[in-house]
């Protein structure tokens, strides 16, 4: 359980680099000054951890990495500390066989390593969720206005907010045994009003939830979108579905 | 003049070096802007409230949107709507202007600190490129108001030890109650500050005499005593009266720390006033 805590502290509160240097400022823990100040932020890292820790384990829903980030003002505040200490460490083994590298040498290497890594990891995969982006193009591009979502997740809702399409979910106009979907699809659709439906599922379990109910399936697959196990499927009204329905 | 040598002339100039650095968090923010997509996770609840907030004022915000929303974020950003920039914009800017700060905070403190300006000027350097912190600016999330402004109160906690001064504390309180707007996480910081009190109250009297009850009149301990109770009822005052300022402001926002305390003293008022 606590493993997934740790690697949060460890990737993205300090990130590595900067936390392999807290360890040598723990190593070398006899360069810290014990006054006021010292005292004042250790305080703040412990009451802060005690508290993200308490939050961790009392919380439901998915601990997002930037509740930890006020720990990363602690994390590089005593990575320099670490950082004099990584320099001498270094110093001893590597200056013997390559005399060529002096200590300054050697701090600026590693300022460099330390600089390359943090700006790459920085400015590294832009596209956070994609697929959002091409749901959004998507209902954009078309002259739909409305997009009715299955479940009212936080991804819908800002999908139809940037999209600029009105969004409703199933429950707020359906039962909830989906029976009068297609009727209710197709009253819309005669209407005028274009509509897009929106699930949080693959292809394959949405059309498994019609059958487990035996209702039918009056949508259309426009595409399928996949990123890590988040998985969305997009639809449009089967416009053949509604010629064969007999009212 | 090879390059280790331009680096160590640079270094030599520790204002030019600082602003430097601060610039490479700057670029390194907009850069991250441009090429990350828009549709953050809740940003489009702080768009609607702060057009609501602009157009119809904070009431009609709070009675219609998310009531446990903090109020600094939409607030900035309704500003920013009434001068015909899109909230999105706004929050952006808010995020990038205050994260830039994060450097100078890291460079004072640890030259406080550790009292080296080369390594004041690495934590500077740190805190300019860590990947958190450049991409936790650029979100329009409430993180990247919080942040800085906790890098922002440790700044002032740390000058105000340092110089013994009760202005700095009051400020200090000021920027904490600034954060706890942003994100009520900022809460922890009042008990920080008390627990330090605590800690620094028994190491100065149990370290002197042996034991804590034998307080002498020496004018050392007259003065400790002063400026530490001076900064305990400044801290709070300034912090309980901001908040009640906000309870009252914006009353349909819930705040699940302060409304409990807040209500009940509400009603021990009413009824005193009713009878």
């Amino acid at each position: 359980m606590f493993l997934n805590f740790l690697n949060l502290v460890f990737l993205d509160s300090a990130f590595p680099v900067i936390f392999i240097l807290v360890l040598f400022a723990v190593l070398n823990y006899r360069q810290i000054p014990l006054n006021s100040i010292f005292r004042f932020i250790l305080i703040f890292f412990l009451i802060t951890l005690l508290f993200r820790v308490l939050f961790y384990m009392h919380m439901d829903a998915k601990y997002n990495a930037r509740y930890l980030y006020t720990l990363t003002l602690f994390f590089i505040i005593f990575s320099v500390i670490g950082f004099s200490e990584m320099g001498e460490f270094l110093q001893k083994y590597i200056s013997k066989k390559i005399p060529v590298l002096t200590i300054t040498r050697i701090k600026i290497f590693l300022i460099l390593i330390i600089g390359v890594s943090c700006i790459g990891k920085a400015l590294s995969s832009p596209d956070y969720k994609s697929y959002l982006k091409e749901i959004i193009q998507i209902i954009r591009n078309s002259e739909k206005k409305t997009l009715l979502i299955f479940d009212e997740t936080k991804d819908c809702a800002r999908i139809a907010y940037h999209a600029g399409v009105e969004c409703f979910t199933f429950e707020s106009i359906l039962d909830k045994d989906l029976k009068s979907l297609d009727y209710a699809l197709s009253t819309i659709e005669r209407k005028g009003i274009k509509t897009f439906v929106l699930v949080e599922k693959s292809d394959n379990d949405f059309k498994n939830f019609f059958k487990e109910r035996k209702t039918r399936f009056p949508l259309k697959l426009i595409k399928e979108f996949k990123e890590k196990h988040i998985c969305f499927s997009l639809y449009e009204y089967d416009v053949d579905y509604d010629s064969k329905l007999i009212y | 003049m090879d390059f280790i040598h331009i680096l160590k002339n640079i270094a030599k100039n520790k204002a030019a070096s600082l602003i430097l650095i601060v610039l490479l968090g700057i670029v390194l923010r907009i850069i991250r802007a441009i090429e990350m997509n828009r549709y953050d996770v809740d940003c489009y609840i702080y768009f609607n409230m702060a057009i609501n907030w602009a157009n119809y004022g904070a009431n009609y915000t709070y009675s219609n949107c998310l009531q446990t929303i903090p109020p600094l974020l939409p607030f900035l950003m309704s500003l920013g709507y009434k001068l015909g920039i899109q909230p999105e914009i706004t929050g952006i800017f808010f995020g990038i202007m205050l994260g830039s700060l994060i450097p100078f905070c890291m460079f004072y403190i640890v030259k406080t600190l550790l009292k080296r300006a080369d390594l004041a000027l690495l934590a500077a350097f740190f805190g300019a490129i860590h990947p958190s912190l450049v991409r936790i600016s650029v979100r329009c999330l409430r993180d990247s108001l919080y942040i800085p402004l906790i890098a922002i109160a440790l700044v002032c906690a740390v000058a105000a030890i340092k110089n013994r001064s009760v202005v700095k504390w009051s400020l200090f309180s000021f920027v904490v109650t600034l954060a706890c707007f942003a994100r009520y996480e900022g809460y922890e910081f009042i008990i920080i500050f008390l627990i330090w009190v605590f800690v620094e109250i028994v190491i100065k009297f149990v370290g002197k005499h042996n034991h804590p009850f034998a307080i002498t009149h020496s004018p050392a301990t007259i003065i400790d005593i002063k400026y530490y109770s001076c900064s305990l009822f400044f801290v709070l005052a300034i912090f309980l009266s901001l908040n009640l300022f906000v309870y009252y402001s914006f009353s349909l926002c819930q705040n699940r720390y302060t409304s409990p305390f807040f209500s009940i003293v509400n009603s021990i008022i009413d009824s005193i006033f009713t009878k």
